[in-house]
């Protein structure tokens, strides 16, 4: 088609041979293309010959005036003259190849970006998870701190209740060197103990001063107390032993009769508990120098003094014992105090259930018999008391180690640990709580053993009513409101002779708990004064009293029920070592109230 | 000894007393049986008509007494004379609490007859036999005693039930 010349200023070879030239394109496109190429379109045309790899070299310039439409085409194997190289003139491979050949470019391109992303990210990870990993270790490491610094305060805390331990034990053996300190100048008499007595009690009396003058009513009466208190003889005679003052400052004091050794560090509490801590009324302290001032010149006012020292003004003008019984209980609460078997006029049964403290003791139960436990709770709640309740002594123990208590009643015989052995241990770590021995066995021995292990009275078993109210006003007399606190001693003074054995039993019975708790009437020998002596026998025989006015009546009223069956037996347990011993013991013990005030009152370590 | 004879003649006796006393109350109870002013003192606990608190007191006895007479049989059976005082004791406690009397005074011999004393725990007793036989008869004549307290204050509580003031 090429070589036709009549085609030439159409389409022909170019000067050389190898390539083609288009020179009219309009022509061609007319004339040449219809009858060999379907598409009647140069640009078709062109396109296919690109895609055989014809390349455009550039607008031929041939014929003047047309240059703009002659294109010329080459192809390397495109040649004049020879035709054998046609053969390899093909189709171009198709060009989605090639677009595949880019986008796969393209493609690991892009891998290539993504995997720099990826090593990128993967590098951000790691060093991630190095921090993390310093982090864990760092936290371990804390950790590891925190577990040897609990282990130290473990080792700390050991070290401390081992520490504790030796104290207490310490503590326990300091005391009971006390003790047989003190029981050996016990046996050389009474005298020995004032000077302790003495001595130990400024400690207390001193802030007394302090308290009377911050309580302007109470302030006068204490400083004729203070004034008279130490100088007097009358001292001696007074029965100021009173309650453990607590803290809540509306506690009534009990008046109380004490042994003649302990009148004096028993009027300094007396000042003490009515004017520091009791008497926000003005009564109270009116009451309290009442009582000091009636003691001090005469000791036969010795009845009319412990009436004055808890009744009050009353008794303030009396003339010694004659105003005790002058003056009728007029409070309810006085029939619980009355003797078994002696009758008060005025009794009544409500009030006597309900002693009105300020506070509701805290009393734990401990009893196995479930009637009784029954009961006796009954009888504390109707006495207004809060009441706890331990089925044998294991619990009991575990109960005083977790809570404060103001009253223990213990049963002896229990399953699992006897009443007297959980006392033993209970007073390993409390030396405070009141415990009662609350049983039928109340021979000497039996009441001996309980006090040696730590128990402060006995309440016989069954106990009734009375005897447990008696108990309550005797050991928690500091609980009781003030409005109560005169009925005590008037109500001795009602007693009579009567009075007496049931004192008596007390010194012997009672002696620890009578010296550290109560105002209860068991100081024998000053309440056979008023009765039976005068007070210059009584102050000369003060210590000998005790034991020679006990005989085996002064367990009768101890013993209830039970006394028909234990008193043939009992005679024993009056014979005079027996009560000498509970004297002196009691005596003993009069050094330790102090402290024990103390340790109650201003929860001040004894030691 | 043969407990179901034992259990079963009290009962009748405690059927018969309950014909014969149409109104019970306190006062018609003997003082050996009860003794009233212990009980009274439970009673006073009472704070309202159907005496809820000395009721529950006096069965809660009943259940405690039959018991532990079930377990003093058992006892004697084993002739554990140990447990036989410590049982004794046991219900000395609360039959005294209650004024039993009777029954007290019978338990304290237990208790005593049990650590091989005499019954009032004064002399020793070396044959334990003569012990065992004691307690078997002081536990029968217990019994006894406390149906009859049981019968008593069985009727007082049910006429409280009935008719209260």
């Amino acid at each position: 088609m090429l070589e036709d010349p009549s085609h030439r200023e159409i389409v022909r070879w170019s000067e050389a041979g190898d390539s083609f030239i288009v020179v009219d394109t309009n022509d061609f496109t007319k004339n040449i293309l219809p009858k060999h190429f379907k598409h009647c379109n140069f640009a078709s045309f062109v396109r296919q010959l690109n895609k055989y790899d014809f390349h455009k070299i550039r607008n031929y310039d041939a014929g003047g005036g047309n240059q703009h439409q002659a294109w010329e085409f080459k192809h390397p194997d495109f040649q004049m003259h020879n035709k054998d190289n046609l053969d390899n003139i093909r189709r171009k491979a198709p060009a989605p190849r090639k677009q595949q050949q880019q986008t796969d470019e393209a493609g690991s391109q892009q891998v290539e970006v993504l995997q720099n992303q990826v090593r990128e990210l993967s590098k951000i990870q790691n060093s991630l998870e190095s921090r993390l990993q310093k982090l864990t270790n760092e936290n371990n490491a804390v950790i590891q701190e925190l577990n040897r610094m609990q282990e130290t305060w473990q080792t700390h805390e050991n070290q401390i209740q081992a520490y504790n331990g030796g104290m207490e034990k310490l503590i326990s053996y300091l005391w009971r060197l006390d003790e047989e300190i003190k029981g050996l100048r016990q046996a050389g008499g009474a005298r020995t103990d004032q000077p302790r007595g003495d001595g130990v009690h400024p400690d207390v009396v001193s802030p007394v001063n302090g308290n009377a003058v911050s309580v302007s009513t109470a302030a006068p009466p204490n400083g004729q107390n203070r004034s008279s208190t130490p100088t007097s003889q009358a001292q001696r005679l007074i029965n100021g032993f009173t309650e453990i003052p607590k803290s809540n400052p509306s506690l009534q004091h009990m008046g109380q009769l004490a042994p003649p050794d302990q009148v004096e560090p028993g009027g300094g509490y007396d000042n003490y508990n009515t004017v520091g801590r009791h008497s926000q009324t003005a009564q109270r302290p009116t009451s309290m120098q009442n009582g000091i001032q009636g003691v001090g010149p005469d000791g036969s006012h010795l009845y009319g003094m412990d009436t004055l020292s808890s009744m009050g003004e009353v008794y303030n003008n009396g003339q010694g014992g004659g105003m005790g019984y002058a003056m009728p209980p007029p409070q309810s609460v006085n029939g619980s105090l009355n003797p078994p078997g002696r009758p008060i006029p005025g009794r009544k049964k409500s009030a006597q259930s309900a002693p009105g403290w300020t506070q509701p003791p805290r009393v734990l139960l401990v009893e196995d018999d479930p009637t009784c436990a029954r009961i006796g709770s009954k009888f504390l709640q109707a006495a207004q008391c809060g009441v706890d309740m331990a089925n044998d002594g294991l619990v009991a123990v575990n109960k005083l180690g977790r809570n404060k208590y103001d009253l223990v009643l213990m049963d002896i015989v229990m399953p699992h640990l006897d009443g007297v052995s959980a006392a033993a241990l209970i007073r390993q770590f409390d030396k405070e709580t009141p415990i009662i021995a609350m049983t039928s066995n109340i021979r000497s021995d039996d009441i001996q053993t309980y006090f040696d292990n730590g128990m402060n009275d006995v309440l016989p078993k069954p106990f009734t009513k009375e005897g447990l109210l008696k108990l309550l006003e005797r050991i928690l007399g500091h609980l009781k409101a003030n409005k109560d606190a005169g009925q005590i001693p008037p109500q001795l003074s009602f007693n009579g002779p009567e009075n007496r054995i049931i004192e008596e039993s007390g010194a012997l019975v009672k002696a620890p708990t009578t010296l550290k708790y109560s105002h209860s009437p068991s100081k024998s020998p000053q309440i056979c004064g008023p009765y039976g002596r005068s007070p210059t026998d009584m102050r000369e025989d003060q210590t000998e009293e005790a034991p020679t006015t006990l005989d085996d009546g002064s367990y009768l009223h101890m013993m209830g029920p039970y006394v028909d069956n234990t008193h043939d037996q009992g005679s024993n347990f009056s014979s005079p070592a027996n009560s000498s011993r509970g004297t002196r013991r009691g005596a003993s013990e009069m050094d330790d109230h102090p402290h024990h005030l103390v340790g109650v009152d201003i929860k001040k370590p004894r030691y | 000894m043969p407990p179901p004879t034992v259990e079963t003649a009290p009962k009748e006796r405690a059927a018969d007393v309950e014909e014969r006393d149409h109104v019970e109350d306190l006062t018609t109870i003997p003082e050996d049986v009860v003794d009233r002013s212990t009980f009274d003192q439970i009673l006073e606990m009472d704070d309202d008509e159907e005496r809820e608190f000395s009721r529950a007191i006096v069965f809660g006895f009943f259940d405690q007494a039959e018991e532990t007479f079930r377990q003093m049989e058992e006892s004697v059976k084993a002739r554990d004379l140990p447990q036989l005082s410590s049982l004794g004791h046991f219900l000395k406690g609360s039959s005294a609490t209650l004024g039993l009397t009777k029954v007290k005074d019978s338990c304290e011999k237990i208790q005593h007859l049990g650590v091989k004393k005499d019954e009032n725990g004064t002399h020793d007793i070396t044959d334990e036999s003569l012990c065992l036989d004691k307690i078997k008869k002081t536990l029968d004549t217990m019994k006894k005693d406390y149906r009859q307290a049981e019968v008593h204050l069985t009727k007082f509580y049910s006429e409280e039930i009935d008719s209260p003031p």
